[in-house]
């Protein structure tokens, strides 16, 4: 698959730059970046992950955020249900999230090792 | 006179009824190799710190104070003590894979570092879990020695 960076990571402690892959950043486009971006309205979900910001973390952070994705992933709390109530198309669908999970996993795991 | 007598039997009958529903706290279990008492992550210190200020609420090894028999405080304290735990068990440490244990370790930091935890309803009755700035800044780097161990293979 080709990926699309998104942006460079020049920390050289840095385990490889950051890639969203095109299928991953079309659902995190799609589903996520509304609030998890500049453009969110909430400090709480700019706090919690912001998907430009990923590849500036450094590796303990970024690892406690790609765990913290897996997390609400598992347990299907994302997109809250107030945003999904107001835009019912935001809801995430199970492939969307398998996608996004497996991306996940993989890029701690590789983190990790 | 005779109506507050009927009101306060009325409701010392519903205390005493109350006190057969059961309230779900949970029960204390001995500790295991699973628990973080084991880890070589934790020091002395630590751990002292752990027991005193998070275990009542995020291990097998809550201590009960009295009213915590009794209905209705039994259920709210039963919702916060399962609420815990089901975030994080320090007697179940080990059953984290490395990931979830960094992942646990930056949200523990975030929470005692934003004074969030222990909880202010927590610390009213227990005074000695509170953590004075320096505990606060031993705990952060605590998580972040701990989590440097947990990243080097």
């Amino acid at each position: 698959m080709q990926g699309s960076r998104v942006i460079t990571n020049d920390d050289p402690e840095y385990a490889g730059e950051l890639i969203y892959p095109t299928a991953v950043k079309k659902v995190i486009d799609q589903k996520c970046y509304g609030c998890h971006s500049i453009k969110g309205e909430s400090q709480d979900a700019k706090d919690a992950v912001m998907w430009d910001d990923l590849p500036k973390l450094e590796k303990a952070k970024l690892v406690a955020t790609l765990d913290n994705i897996i997390g609400v992933l598992e347990d299907g709390t994302m997109p809250p249900e107030d945003v999904i109530k107001k835009y019912p198309e935001a809801k995430l669908l199970p492939e969307e999230s398998k996608i996004l999970k497996t991306w996940a996993e993989a890029k701690a795991d590789s983190l990790l090792n | 006179m005779k109506a507050v007598k009927i009101i306060l039997l009325a409701l010392a009958v519903i205390f005493i009824a109350i006190q057969f529903i059961p309230g779900g706290l949970p029960e204390n279990k001995p500790e295991d190799e699973r628990s973080i008492v084991h880890s070589d992550l934790v020091t002395e210190n630590v751990l002292t710190q752990l027991r005193t200020s998070c275990f009542d609420c995020h291990s097998n090894q809550t201590s009960f104070p009295w009213y915590s028999k009794l209905a209705p405080t039994s259920w709210w304290l039963a919702g916060h003590i399962n609420d815990g735990k089901s975030h994080l068990n320090f007697s179940e440490w080990e059953d984290n894979s490395r990931r979830e244990k960094i992942g646990l370790l930056e949200e523990i930091k975030g929470e005692v570092d934003a004074g969030e935890m222990p909880l202010k309803s927590y610390l009213i009755v227990h005074r000695d879990a509170r953590l004075n700035a320096e505990e606060v800044a031993a705990l952060v780097k605590w998580t972040e020695d701990a989590t440097s161990l947990l990243l080097a293979p």
